[in-house]
């Protein structure tokens, strides 16, 4: 572990990493010159899609979950805890239609100036309406970067 | 692991200003020693019984890992029960190891992978309206990555993606998040031409390819009853770029 004014840096073997950290990087545990992702915020809750009628699309749109009060769009990554996976690109949420087979919702995570939440949409058209549903959902809110 | 310590790096000084540096020794009874500079001798803090008895009042590293009030005084220094049944806070460090702990968790370990982040990128990426019926891939212009090191491969590479849209007008003024590992991962888009008709999706796909590139891959699938076209999509992103090690 080595530090001075300019550094902190916890590393092993090789003490050119101290000024060089990107020179030998599988034997530095940890460089003050990088940049980690630090988060801002935690937040669990319930998101609540809509119902759809028989026979109509659902237009993408978004649902805010919660207001997140920062100054800027943040990163996002969010974990589906109802159903035991993370968010990660776009999920499909299937729901049994009955005898008339299977409809999907495509959702994924998103944020706005003033909300983080998901967006959502049907690209099918369903021939018997189908229920809200509800997914508990817990959402990382990360510090902006740059 | 190698710990170093310097004794030419000591500052002088009083407590309030000190330094906390953890010692290697290669005598294993003294390997959860502790530094301490006060002036110009240096001052033991610890030893084989793990028993500290000085109440820091205020120490802090100017950059990195900071050891403030926050970890409670005084600063313990654990044993083998290191963040387990114990509720103390402290930094320990170890012929093996380097950890923080706080409250009993331990929050920082060399035993854990520590992702950072080693670039950003910025960009803007459009592409252009596709005709009617049309089943292909785009891809954007490749961006070079400039690092990726030798003896890594992009099995150690992340990427997270933030895409803040200009087109499709469903999307815009939203930051709309990707993210994954480097395996292509997607969002889908649906684009309304007309009451009740969905006549395409577009899939786009961020990930670093074996040669270090990022790239950006729109991939169309029309699946159009009315031969309408799919519009632009146009977005500026900002990808981090990071590292497991």
């Amino acid at each position: 572990m080595y530090a001075d004014p300019d550094r902190t840096v916890i590393y092993q073997n090789n003490d050119a990493v101290i000024t060089n950290p990107m020179s030998d990087i599988g034997n530095v545990f940890f460089h003050s010159d990088f940049n980690y992702l630090s988060i801002q915020n935690k937040v669990t809750t319930n998101v609540t899609f809509p119902a759809t009628s028989a026979n109509t699309f659902n237009s993408w749109s978004f649902i805010g979950a919660f207001n997140h009060g920062l100054s800027y769009k943040p990163l996002v990554l969010c974990h589906i805890n109802t159903l035991g996976v993370p968010l990660n690109g776009t999920f499909v949420y299937s729901m049994d239609e009955g005898a008339t087979g299977t409809q999907f919702q495509q959702f994924y995570s998103a944020s706005n100036t003033t909300s983080v939440g998901i967006f959502y949409g049907r690209t099918s058209k369903p021939s018997a309406s189908l229920p809200s549903f509800t997914l508990n959902m817990t959402f990382f809110v990360f510090e902006r970067v740059i | 692991m190698t710990l170093l310590i310097n004794p030419n790096t000591f500052e002088t000084g009083d407590f309030t200003s000190a330094k906390v540096y953890p010692r290697r020794t290669t005598d294993a009874s003294l390997d959860r020693f502790h530094v301490i500079q006060n002036g110009s001798s240096s001052i033991f803090l610890g030893g084989p019984d793990d028993n500290f008895s000085y109440t820091f009042k205020s120490l802090s590293w100017t950059k990195g890992i900071q050891i403030n009030e926050s970890f409670t005084s005084p600063l313990q220094e654990c044993t083998d029960e290191w963040g387990n049944a114990s509720s103390a806070s402290g930094f320990h460090a170890s012929n093996n190891n380097i950890e923080i702990s706080k409250g009993g968790n331990i929050v920082f370990s060399t035993d854990n992978s520590m992702p950072h982040i080693y670039a950003i990128r910025t960009g803007v990426v459009s592409f252009a309206e596709r005709s009617p019926d049309y089943l292909s891939v785009g891809e954007s212009p490749y961006e070079e990555i400039k690092v990726l090191h030798t003896g890594l491969s992009t099995a150690t590479t992340f990427i997270l993606v933030e895409a803040e849209y200009s087109a499709p007008t469903h999307l815009v003024g939203y930051k709309v998040n990707f993210n994954g590992t480097t395996n292509p991962y997607s969002i889908q888009q649906g684009f309304s031409q007309g009451f009740e008709l969905w006549v395409g999706h577009s899939l786009l796909d961020f990930y670093v390819d074996a040669a270090g590139r990022l790239i950006v891959k729109n991939r169309w699938f029309n699946e159009s009853q009315a031969g309408q076209q799919i519009p632009t999509i146009s977005f500026s992103y900002t990808a981090y770029l990071g590292l497991y090690n």
